[in-house]
């Protein structure tokens, strides 16, 4: 090949990558992956269990209002329910399968972030940000898939923006931009996230 | 294709720019480069497939995150550092000192703290080795108990080498597996020994042991070389004490005053009142003076007509006068003083003992009974196991931990000896110098994922507990050990029926088994509330000839002399593939990665001090 070609080829490839990282969804920035939508190794569907049946996220989730994680639960927390529902489903069939050959079911991650960002899922949720507020509208997916980017953008964003914090009547915390009833500073300082 | 463009673009020989070899020119060469990289980088950016792997069934105490502590022991050395491992996610991810632990009292020194490096070290073994090969356990079992049936039937020596082992179940262990040959031996080797002191007091009062120096009782400390807050038998126990007695205090009378008289710049003198420079070669005579000064001014006169009359010949005016200042400082806080020595020499020990009694120490500041089995290396042992391996007589040496032939004085004496040993069994958990000679390789567990328990100091029983299952397919030492003595129970179920047998019956606030057990290993230590035994009288026996060795040591005029010493984070070497404690400066020399070579400006050699890596590798 003379020299000449592969430099062609070189500007092709790049053209190519350029358009490949400005077009798809797979090829963005670490966390940045909108719309990503991977299949897991169970059909699960957010829509019917925390849409249809309104099952609270904090029932699976449990661990997302005291750690750093939300948590995903284990599968004895789904066979709390399906030993009695739909316990002949092929779905949850896996998972019985998998505790009796006591083989840990591998959930693909959808929403993740880089290394260098330490977030912490209990200070937003006890700050009253609800899930869906990162997550999107999750109890009408049937497949998990993400809805925000989260670049540093967005979450600087919204430390700018989600500043002040009022209280509803049940004493639960309510975001609102304009009152002030009570300050929870959300602060943009390097060190809030990066530490 | 060749227009005007490319031209232009690509033919910079035409424009007089170098060419590389093969026709090739630098800039066209970059530019190349350049473009490679870029469609590297832009195409890498894709962020890849994560899992999450949630349990089957989570403990009900864990939350996914969230960090656990467990109490354990630190393995680091034999000092028996009461750690609180923090688990987070099943993983050890950082040691700290326990606050309710008798020996360290919260402290730690940078080994412990850097101790879960060596958990997730590359280099540890993964699975037994037969002639260097991988294999099974079952496989090595199988070929270990027939090659030691055929031992024990013909009477032949069985050796075990291992460094200071604390635990006293571990112990057991290795003697009942030892009881099955005629002649079997269990060798305790200390690459930095300390063994001078345990001999001193085995002339001086009848027990082979290392007294227990309680610092925070005394309010004069004379230390002679003992780097005690850096390396010395139990450091961060007596950085503990040194800072308790230092601590300045309305209430407290006076801080502890610290004479240091060393050769070398320690950590320990660098934190003295007074530090008073001597050689190695002045240290017997500064010792001996000490001891003619004490003793006569507090009326111990007679033990020894060698100190009686003793004259220094050797050491400088500025050291005799150093010396008795320190001996009319130590007179004014009699019973309430200490005087320490790092030496190796079992004289120099005797004396310094003998200056002790003489000012009333033992009993106050020092405690024979409360005897430690910290860094218990017997030499003598070391250079007999060394002879009859070869002579040829020993049939199966198993070494556990110990590396000789890195770190003994001769170790490539060692290293041909331990040639000559027909069986030669490893249990350590790295392929080290002495382990890579060994025909089997049994690894055992990384101490933060073993049980065991110890007593560095008698009395406190010190547990050690997993906190993250074995990450390789290692075994425990006690395990093999039983396995090969015909015991099939877990090292677990040893443990527990010693603990059943010893500590619990030493006391009667807990009634039940478990929940004593359940305590323990919560806690990470017990201590027993059995009573010390009575303190053992002094005898001056042998003191004469000992001061009259000393007193008439050959001048070391006109020859060179080294002071070898381990340093404050790699020790003598054997975490020098740790990078945490590579990375910290010394604090004395302020420099990382390796041991420096520090000597003084007249000795003659040339040069900088030089910078030499801990271990060969
Ligand atoms: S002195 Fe350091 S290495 Fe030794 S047991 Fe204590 S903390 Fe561990």
């Amino acid at each position: 090949m003379s020299l000449t070609t592969l430099k062609i080829l070189m500007i092709l490839i790049t053209i190519i990558g350029a358009f490949l990282v400005w077009q798809s969804r797979t090829f963005r920035i670490y966390g940045d992956q909108l719309g990503y939508e991977p299949i897991q190794p169970i059909n699960f569907s957010h829509k019917l269990h925390a849409g249809d049946n309104q099952i609270s996220c904090l029932f699976c989730h449990s661990s997302a209002d005291k750690s750093k994680v939300a948590g995903v639960p284990p599968a004895s927390t789904c066979m709390n329910c399906h030993s009695q529902v739909l316990p002949d489903s092929p779905e949850i069939q896996k998972i019985t399968a998998a505790i009796a050959e006591n083989r840990p079911i591998e959930w693909v991650k959808v929403n993740d972030l880089p290394d260098l960002v330490a977030f912490n899922h209990s200070r937003h949720v006890t700050s009253g940000i609800s899930c869906q507020t990162c997550h999107g509208p999750v109890e009408t997916m049937e497949r998990l898939s993400q809805q925000n980017a989260f670049t540093m953008g967005d979450c600087v964003s919204c430390h700018r923006t989600h500043r002040e914090v009022t209280l509803d009547e049940a004493g639960k915390p309510q975001i609102a931009r304009e009152q002030t009833a009570q300050k929870l500073m959300a602060s943009t300082d390097c060190s809030v996230c990066h530490h | 294709m060749k227009d005007k463009l490319w031209k232009q673009f690509i033919d910079d020989d035409e424009r007089g720019l170098p060419v590389l070899q093969n026709g090739i020119s630098r800039r066209t060469f970059l530019e190349a480069i350049g473009y490679t990289t870029a469609a590297i980088a832009l195409t890498s950016c894709a962020t890849p497939e994560q899992k999450v792997i949630p349990y089957l069934k989570q403990p009900p105490e864990l939350m996914p995150g969230v960090a656990s502590w467990y109490a354990s022991t630190c393995g680091g050395c034999s000092a028996g550092c009461g750690l609180l491992v923090k688990v987070r996610d099943g993983r050890p991810i950082k040691v700290e000192g326990n606050p309710e632990h008798p020996v360290n009292r919260g402290g730690l020194c940078p080994v412990a703290h850097s101790l879960v490096f060596g958990l997730y070290d590359a280099e540890r073994l993964q699975q037994p080795l037969a002639g260097g090969k991988p294999s099974t356990w079952e496989e090595a079992d199988k070929q270990i108990i027939e090659k030691l049936k055929a031992i024990a039937a013909s009477g032949g020596k069985v050796r075990l080498l291992s460094n200071s082992i604390t635990g006293p179940t571990s112990r057991k262990v290795i003697n009942k597996f030892l009881s099955q040959f005629k002649d079997a031996k269990h060798i305790v080797y200390e690459p930095v020994s300390t063994a001078a002191i345990r001999a001193a007091h085995l002339r001086t009062h009848g027990v082979e042991c290392i007294p227990a120096f309680r610092i925070e009782d005394a309010r004069l400390i004379v230390s002679l070389g003992a780097d005690f807050l850096g390396t010395w038998i139990s450091p961060t126990a007596f950085t503990r004490s040194f800072s308790q007695a230092r601590e300045v205090n309305v209430r407290k009378e006076r801080m502890l005053r610290h004479i240091q008289f060393e050769s070398r710049l320690s950590m320990t003198g660098a934190n003295a009142d007074k530090r008073v420079t001597i050689s190695p070669a002045e240290e017997a005579e500064a010792i001996l003076l000490l001891a003619k000064l004490v003793s006569a001014r507090s009326g111990a006169t007679g033990a020894s007509e060698t100190i009686d009359g003793f004259e220094p010949r050797r050491l400088s005016e500025k050291a005799k006068a150093a010396v008795a200042k320190c001996a009319d400082e130590l007179i004014g806080a009699k019973g309430a003083s200490l005087v320490i020595c790092g030496s190796n020499n079992i004289d120099k020990q005797q004396a310094v003992s003998f200056i002790n009694q003489a000012l009333g120490n033992y009993g106050k500041t020092i405690a024979i009974p409360a005897g430690n089995t910290q860094n218990f290396g017997r030499d003598e042992d070391m250079q007999t196991l060394i002879a009859e391996m070869k002579d040829g007589s020993v049939e199966a040496l198993i070494v556990l931990n110990a590396n000789p032939v890195y770190d003994h004085f001769s170790g490539s004496e060692v290293a041909n000896a331990i040639g000559r040993v027909p069986l030669k069994i490893s249990l350590s958990p790295v392929l080290d110098e002495t382990a890579s000679l060994a025909d089997l390789a049994c690894p055992t567990h990384h101490s933060l994922e073993s049980w065991d328990d110890a007593e560095p100091i008698s009395g406190v029983f010190s547990t050690t507990q997993p906190t993250i299952a074995p990450l390789f397919g290692t075994r425990a030492y006690q395990e093999s050990l039983m396995r090969w003595s015909g015991d099939s129970r877990s090292f677990y179920d040893a443990l527990r029926s010693e603990w059943q047998a010893g500590p619990f019956a030493e006391q009667t606030d807990v009634k039940a088994f478990d929940g004593f057990w359940d305590k323990s290993i919560h806690d990470g230590v017990f201590v027993s509330p059995k009573a010390d035994a009575s303190q053992p009288a002094f005898k001056a026996d042998g003191l004469n000839d000992a001061a009259a060795r000393l007193a008439g040591r050959g001048s070391s005029a006109g020859s060179l002399t080294a002071v070898l010493y381990p340093k404050v984070t790699i020790r003598d070497g054997r975490f020098a593939n740790n990078p945490w404690l590579h990375e910290i400066p010394d604090p004395i020399t302020k420099n990382d990665l390796g041991q420096l070579r520090l000597h003084v400006a007249e000795c003659g050699i040339k040069g900088r001090c030089s910078r030499r890596p801990g271990r060969p590798s």
